[in-house]
Parts: C-alpha cells; structure tokens; sequence
C-alpha cells in the first residue's frame, strides 16, 4: 500500500511544469527529461487505470455511475502501488452521488495544491482550449464549468467538475481530511527553491536541496518550450497551438481588456484576497 | 427465451443479444436471478470485481450485478431502476469477457474486419477509435467480425482464429456522423448515452487472424506505423486482453499464455498512431489497408 499524492489544481495553473519537475526530481539524470515522458502518475480522470481498476469498460456507463466506482479505483491503485504516486487531478474536490468524496483520504498521504493568479489563468486557459478570452471568462466565473462532459462522443477523459476558480480553490483549500499544501505559480518563480522544496516535502520525498535546484533547472520554461517545438507534446490539446505559451506573470495586463480584469476581480475578490492576489482592491501581480 | 450464436458460443438468454442462428446445443444460459453478495474463493479482486476459479461477480452499482459461472451460465439481478438496454449493453461487456475467459477464449479489446478472407484486428485502449475505424472499412465494403471483443483462440490445427461476434457496432453521436448517416436512424446503446447501435454485414465462421493493428494518438501531424515485435507482442496482447488483471485468478494464465504465444507467431503486429481529432478517418483506414498490402 503506498498512499497517492494529489497534484490538484484548476487548469493552467502551473501543474505540468510542477510534473515536469517532479520527473526530473526523481529521474536524477543529468539531462533534462523528456516532456512526454513524464510517467509520474496518471490524470485522476483518464480511462484506462479505471477500466482495468474496476474489470468494467468505463464507456459503457454514465458519468454518475463513474463517480461512484472512482474512490474504489483510487483505493486499488494505492493498495497495488510499489512507490507513492503523484496523479495529476482537474476535479476540484466534489463529493459523487452516494456524498463519498471522489479522492478518498484511506487512498490519500496528502495533496499539492498548485493555484495561479485567475487574471492570468483566463487568457491561457482560452489559449489552450482555442477558444477566445470571453469563453475562457465565462468559464471561471460558471459554477456549472466541467471538462471533458460532451456527451456525443467518447473523451480520453471522464467529466471533471471544475465549478468556478473560486469553488475549485475553496473545495481543495477547505474540504479534504487530509493535508493540502497550497503551492503559488507566482511563487514557483519568484521564489522557486523554497516553493518547490515544500512542495517537494509535501509529496513525501526527501531530495537535497542541490538536487531540488538541479531539478527547477533542468525544468525551465524555456527548456520545455523548446522541447515542444522541436517534437510536440502529448498533452497538448488537439485543436490548441501550444500547450507551453508564455509562462510569465501578469501577462494578464497585455491579454484582458480592463473591463474583463474587473469582472474576474469582482467574481473572485474573496479567494483572490485570501491567497494573496489582490490587496486593498488592486490586483498584487 | 430466446436462442442464438455469439463467438462460437450458443446462448439460451432472458435477455435479446445480437447473435447469430444458433446450433443445436446449448452451450450458456443467461438468466435472472439473485447474485451473492461474494464468491467463495476469491482470488483476485477490483473496485467492481471478484474473480476465483471458475467464478466471476461484477457489480455495478444501482444498475445490476453479474454472476458468470463454469463458463456455463450468465446470472443478472438487475436493479428496477435499470433499463433493460443498459442491462444488455453491459451484459456485452465484462461478464462476456469473464465467459469468454472461462471458455478458453481470449476476449481481445478490438474490432475485426475481413480482410482478403482474414480477420484483421483493430484494438487500443478506449477513446483511440477503434469502432469509428471499423465502421468506415465496413462502409467499404470490408465485413465486420466482431466489435469491442474479439473472441481469439487456436482452432483444432493450431491456426489462430477470431470467432464471429456482435452484428452490430456500437458508435457514438460524432462516429455515426462521420458516417455520413443520422444518428437519430439508429437505436441508443442505452437510453442515458448518445451511443447507438449500428447493424453490420458479418461472417458466420471463424476466420484466421492475419493481423492487428493497436491504435494510439498523438499531437503530431500524419500517421506513423511500426511493427511491434517478439515479447512486445505478447505484452501487447496482454494488455489489449479485456480483464488482464483477473485472468490469473480465475485459472485463464496458462491458456492466455499458451494461444498469446501461438499469435504472437502467425499474427503480423503494429501500432498504429494518428493524430489526436483527425476529422478524415478514412485516411486512417487508407494508411492501414496500404499498410497491410504492402
């Protein structure tokens, strides 16, 4: 039994650069990892560990009926695994019909809590999903926002509800019965060592820090950047350009329009303010 | 009750399946019945499973539970609430897969066409395509033997053949518009999901398997086809086997092992990557045919 790590976060939030470095982490090569082989853990939400987790195929069954059998696919893959694994998760944290939570804390050692400024999660949420910045607006601000739920054909992956920014933070931040470290994107790059060290403690490894500041170096953006162009990106949506696009903080002010960056605020002020992106009303980044 | 052939198999069945004239003989009853709670030596267990020898129990909840016997009989409880296609739909799934395994079948997660008097396989992992591709070459005049398992074993000269299956697809909204048809001509898989069942031409005989091909996706442009060799082959028909992880506990290992072996010799494999969201599935099914001509 080796209980699963949760790298929970709503999308774009700096969870594939935090895999990336996982993978270096505990790869200790000299050379950067390949991105599309990142192997740290499968999505929460992918197929395949649930199809051979529960014997059944998983397209024949409704998305409800999916969520009822998840806590006991996350149980198996924890009883059966060799070393802890780290899942990457969508899902904000929900409870299925039966009022279980999808992520049960009997399969859990604990979460990462990735979460980045939503004035710069708009634009490239938009970007990654080819679609304009008022679709990825709508989304952030829709308590009824899930990926993956079009019902006319089959996805790779399961519906995850996602909720607004806000609730995904909130139900990550306040509900689970294990512990959740709340890990920033700015802070990944203002202040990397000793984010990505918590970081790393959270997910239960022992790293140097020499080995931790190896790791964030073979993990740059511009590394990544390159690599995808050179040979693509498994991840990447099909419809999407780039799945690596800037990578910076507050680009949001060369991408909103200032009435679109009031909405977010106004949406959001309550979480914003909590985790530290908006101070006496103006945004911090 | 109703009679008919499924796999080689003849099912004396409560619940309507798309088979084919049945022998004389009965080979498996399919009836309704009360499931138990557990079976009696379980030897490998999953978030919806049980498996020991000769015995597998599935359940799922607030729709049905399935108990598959001695490769001999198929007992559903259903829930009142389900629908009587989503029983049969599921009833297609698992508990054939657990029946077949206890026949001495290999249930392969894969369509079939023929091809040139051969059965061609199409397998992958759920969401590669596999019926969407299948159907296409059925509109091209290819006949489908089976779709989502295919019953593999080696007949009685140790050729490897794949046995007749469903007489029908089944294909999602999109797939069945890819078609060029109306989805709303065909009848829903299951009343809650936008899958219908789509009838096919298909053989009567067990047809000798010449290849497979393992479907995946990538982000990248155009389609990349490479063979897949020696033990990589029996690892791949372990891993495209519907219920890989329970096999063992139900005493399937050795037959598994002895008929993956007999494929992996006489069977051409590869995998078969397309990009991710290709509109024209058709020119995946030229890649493959040019492929397998050559």
């Amino acid at each position: 039994m080796k209980p699963i790590v949760w790298l929970a976060s709503y999308p774009k939030s700096g969870n594939t650069w935090f895999r990336t470095f996982l993978a270096n982490l505990l790869r200790d090569d000299e050379d950067p990892i390949d991105i599309n082989e990142l192997r740290t853990g499968s999505i929460a939400s992918a197929r395949n560990p649930f199809d051979v987790h529960t014997g059944l195929e998983a397209s024949d069954l409704t998305q409800d009926e999916v969520d009822l059998l998840r806590p006991g696919v996350y149980l198996r893959m924890a009883e059966m695994a060799v070393h802890t694994g780290h899942h990457k998760v969508h899902d904000a944290y929900t409870l299925n019909c039966d009022a279980m939570p999808l992520f049960p804390a009997d399969a859990t050692l604990g979460a990462v809590y990735l979460v980045r400024n939503p004035l710069d999660v708009a634009p490239s949420y938009a970007h990654h999903s080819a679609r304009d910045v008022a679709w990825a607006m709508e989304a952030l601000c829709d308590p009824n926002h899930n990926m993956s739920d079009g019902p006319r054909r089959l996805n790779p992956q399961f519906r995850q509800i996602l909720g607004t920014w806000s609730d995904h933070a909130r139900s990550w931040l306040d509900e689970p019965p294990f512990p959740v470290e709340v890990v920033r994107y700015e802070d990944m790059h203002l202040d990397a060592e000793a984010t990505f060290t918590r970081a790393t403690r959270a997910c239960g490894l022992d790293h140097s820090a020499e080995q931790i500041r190896e790791a964030i170096a073979r993990s740059s953006f511009d590394e990544v950047k390159r690599q995808e162009q050179e040979k693509g990106f498994a991840e990447k949506m099909p419809s999407s350009e780039s799945f690596f696009r800037k990578g910076k903080i507050g680009s949001w002010r060369e991408s909103l329009t200032q009435e679109q960056a009031d909405r977010i605020i106004t949406h959001h002020a309550e979480m914003m303010q909590r985790l530290g992106y908006l101070e006496g009303g103006s945004p911090v980044f | 009750m109703n009679r008919t052939s499924l796999w080689g198999i003849t099912f004396d069945t409560d619940i309507e399946l798309p088979g084919r004239a049945p022998d004389e003989t009965t080979d498996v009853t399919i009836r309704f019945g009360s499931v138990p709670a557990t079976i009696p030596e379980v030897r490998s267990e999953g978030a919806a499973y049980q498996a020991g020898p000769g015995l597998f129990r599935l359940a799922i909840p607030g729709v049905a539970a399935f108990l598959i016997s001695g490769g001999s009989e198929i007992v559903v409880e259903a829930d009142e609430s389900a629908h009587p296609d989503t029983i049969r739909l599921l009833l297609l799934g698992t508990p054939m897969g657990a029946l077949l395994h206890q026949r001495e079948r290999i249930p392969l997660h894969a369509a079939a066409v023929e091809v040139d008097g051969r059965a061609v396989l199409i397998s992958g992992f759920s969401a590669h395509g596999k019926s969407t591709v299948a159907a296409t070459l059925h509109k091209r005049g290819h006949t489908v033997i089976s779709d989502d398992i295919c019953a593999v074993h080696a007949d009685d000269k140790g050729a490897v053949v794949v046995e007749p299956g469903t007489t029908e697809l089944q294909l999602w909204h999109d797939a069945v518009k890819r078609l060029g048809e109306e989805p709303g001509d065909y009848v829903r898989a299951r009343p809650e999901l936008q899958k219908y069942r789509v009838p096919v031409n298909t053989v009567s005989e067990p047809l000798p398997a010449s290849a497979m091909y393992v479907l995946g996706n990538h982000n990248q442009d155009g389609f990349d086809i490479a063979e897949i060799e020696s033990f990589g082959k029996v690892r791949t028909i372990l891993t495209q086997t519907r219920g890989s992880g329970y096999l063992e506990g139900m005493g399937a290992g050795p037959f598994h092992f002895r008929t993956s072996m007999a494929m992996a010799t006489q069977v051409t494999m590869k995998r078969l990557v397309w990009p991710r969201g290709i509109a024209d599935v058709g020119a995946v099914c030229d890649a493959l045919l040019e492929d397998l001509n050559s």
